[in-house]
């Protein structure tokens, strides 16, 4: 669902992504691990069109994202590291927004409204103002619109960055919902402990390359910091 | 797609009290600005008919009265009327006479044109509705347009939307849509709304109107595709305001005065008191002979009673002389005058390319009617009138003849018919066109320039 294919960018002599290759299948999690500037969000980027590879493919749902933007960006969805969203509109209308610029089959206020209280959000918090949210709460309104667009594909950019424990458990706790309706995630992350609570898989990237691909089912949790530091140090 | 984003960013602008303020601003200092000439205008309008009536009635009471009175000391006033959308731009209407006394032996002194005005000059003096279009209207379609998409792009919110299956110029447009629809509605309706409750509304009204809508739209294109194009740039918001403030200056402010300096340098006129001190010196010479001629004239016959009808001819013939000769040597310093106002004139034209501004205030006071042609044509009009006017009187006045009132009343008149609107429409299309043209340009290359931005 999610596949790269020798993906590669270079800004300059800048090698940023360099060949990295994976197929993520519908309802796994595969955690991108790495050091600031190993290639995460770049590689994110690319599966977003909103850089061009240098060689190389970034496919969703079997189709290259720079040859079908349109197709590939609407059965995708995407949360950053904070989750930008209208500041004059609530929380409600944000959704409205962002599901019908995706063309999304949801439509209804109602049906959007039990879409965020299903993600947490109580309709009396929906028709606040996005201005006086949360950071958590704005990231539930990101996995809300996932789900109104029925996205079989979700970009994760440190999602869980800055978030109090509380938060960072309860995303938790829907990105693995999400995981079991059948979506593909790709999550890049610092997050040693959520790679383990959350991810099926992870791969470690340094430099621009995938240095190694993990099952999480067979680490624990200190055998996952071992290898990302054995990584980060050589 | 385009509406339901263009839907969208009205929701997002309608909601920030900058734009509203902004929306505000524009309308009342519109409205302000088009009732202030409804108002002139109508005070003209009630000036002209009145002096009209007066010219009338004159006319109709008059009693027997000698042909030379009739002919030159009461004459005829040529009124021109408010042009048909002169509420909207004062224009050239204040350097321009709008009546001319005409009388058998010349028409009024005609050194009236003797400085050109461009767009600064004008707006210095006049607060109109083409003010307020010309140099207001640019200032707040930057102040609605320098943070296009940097401040959503540093804000993230443009990485979501163009997460959706949505391109970066379907967004651009929809932005574009709303601030050009929420500037250029006030732009063209408020005047139009104004001009069309204060005079008659016929098939010339709609006409102009339409020609104002197209012009404003080409105008405003400018501004909005230049906002566009640096915006394209990727530079951060308060960059954008900075280079915006700084093209505005430029075109509306700088390049104006600069052109308006060259054409004092290259072609320089003579000031008003100068042209009349060298009228009077031309007219000197050809006066002082004729009055001699009449001062020896008036010792041969001291009194009237050994004139004699044939003594009163001689003496008229005299005097037609002396003012021929007169009218003569005034007539030529007036072409020299007006032969390097032409000049100055056509180097303006040329010049005015380098600032839209400059073409647009001149396609604006065209169509208002305020222009230099509207007066051209009055004057050609007036000319001609002149010329039957003299045909009419000068047998009599020669002859020394009384004129009855019947042939009082039978004397020409003149009353001011406009050129076709076609003839309008012939001088404004070309340059609408070229602002057109070249706002259609800026707007390809802020599009093409989107090609490239950075999120």
């Amino acid at each position: 669902m999610i596949e790269a294919r020798d993906l590669s960018k270079s800004f300059g002599a800048t090698v940023a992504v360099d060949r990295v290759s994976w197929s993520i299948q519908p309802g796994e999690v595969f955690c991108l691990l790495g050091a600031n500037g190993a290639g995460k969000t770049t590689t994110i980027n690319l599966f977003l069109n909103f850089i061009t590879p240098t060689s190389g493919e970034a496919r969703i749902g079997g189709l290259n994202v720079v040859d079908h933007p349109i197709e590939t960006k609407q059965r995708l969805a995407y949360i950053p590291e904070q989750v930008a969203l209208y500041r004059n509109l609530t929380g409600l209308e944000n959704l409205r927004f962002f599901t019908r610029l995706a063309q999304a089959p949801v439509d209804s206020d109602d049906e959007l409204l039990a879409i965020l209280k299903q993600v947490g959000l109580s309709p009396d918090q929906s028709r606040r103002r996005v201005g006086a949210y949360s950071k958590g709460m704005r990231q539930k309104v990101g996995i809300a619109t996932t789900i109104a667009k029925g996205a079989s594909a979700l970009l994760l950019d440190e999602p869980t960055s800055g978030l109090d424990p509380k938060a960072a458990n309860d995303f938790s706790v829907l990105l693995s919902a999400l995981s079991a309706r059948g979506v593909a995630i790709l999550m890049a992350t610092h997050d040693l402990f959520r790679v383990k609570e959350s991810g099926t898989r992870v791969g470690i990237m340094k430099h621009g390359r995938l240095v190694e691909t993990l099952d999480t089912k067979q680490l624990g949790h200190s055998d996952l910091e071992q290898i990302y530091l054995r990584h980060m140090h050589h | 797609m385009l509406a339901f984003l263009a839907g969208h960013e009205w929701r997002v602008l309608s909601a920030s009290t900058v734009v509203r303020l902004v929306v505000a601003v524009f309308s009342v200092a519109l409205l302000a600005a088009s009732a202030f000439g409804v108002s002139r205008a109508n005070r003209e309008r009630t000036t002209v008919n009145a002096f009209e009536q007066r010219g009338v009635r004159q006319r109709a009471e008059a009693a027997a009265l000698g042909a030379d009175v009739a002919a030159n000391e009461r004459g005829w006033l040529a009124l021109l009327p408010p042009a048909p959308f002169g509420a909207l731009a004062v224009g050239q209407a204040d350097v321009y006479s709008n009546y001319v006394k005409v009388t058998a032996r010349s028409l009024d002194a005609l050194v009236t044109g003797d400085q050109i005005e461009h767009p600064l000059a004008v707006a210095s003096g006049q607060f109109d509705a083409a003010f307020v279009v010309l140099f207001l209207y640019p200032l707040l379609i930057f102040a609605v347009s320098f943070d296009l998409t940097a401040g959503e792009r540093e804000r993230g919110t443009l990485r979501m939307v163009l997460a959706q299956p949505v391109t970066l110029r379907q967004v651009v447009a929809g932005k574009m849509v709303v601030r050009v629809g929420m500037l250029i509605g006030p732009a063209i309706l408020i005047p139009i709304a104004l001009v069309g409750w204060s005079s008659p509304i016929d098939g010339t009204f709609w006409l102009r109107a339409a020609a104002w809508a197209v012009a404003i739209a080409a105008y405003a294109g400018i501004w909005h595709g230049l906002a566009l194009l640096i915006n394209s740039r990727g530079m951060s918001a308060p960059a954008n305001a900075l280079v915006l403030a700084g093209t505005w200056l430029l075109f509306a402010v700088v390049g104006p005065s600069c052109v308006n300096l060259l054409i004092a340098v290259r072609y320089p006129m003579p000031s008003r008191v100068e042209a009349a001190v060298q009228a009077r010196a031309a007219t000197q010479d050809a006066t002082a002979q004729g009055s001699r001629q009449l001062g020896q004239f008036l010792q041969d016959h001291p009194t009237s009673a050994n004139v004699g009808r044939d003594g009163m001819r001689q003496f008229a013939l005299l005097q037609a002389e002396r003012d021929r000769r007169v009218a003569d040597r005034l007539a030529a310093v007036e072409s020299a005058f007006d032969a390097q106002l032409r000049r100055q004139q056509r180097f303006a034209s040329w010049l005015s390319v380098l600032s839209p501004t400059m073409i647009a205030q001149n396609v604006l006071i065209e169509i208002a009617g305020t222009g230099r042609s509207r007066f051209d044509h009055f004057r050609e009009s007036v000319t001609t009138f002149q010329l039957r006017w003299r045909s009419y009187f000068e047998p009599r006045v020669l002859d020394a003849a009384t004129v009855t009132p019947a042939e009082y009343a039978a004397a020409p008149s003149f009353t001011y018919a406009d050129e076709p609107a076609s003839a309008m429409l012939v001088r404004v299309i070309m340059p609408t066109a070229a602002m057109a043209a070249l706002a259609a340009a800026l707007w390809w290359a802020g599009f093409h320039g989107y090609r490239d931005y950075q999120l």
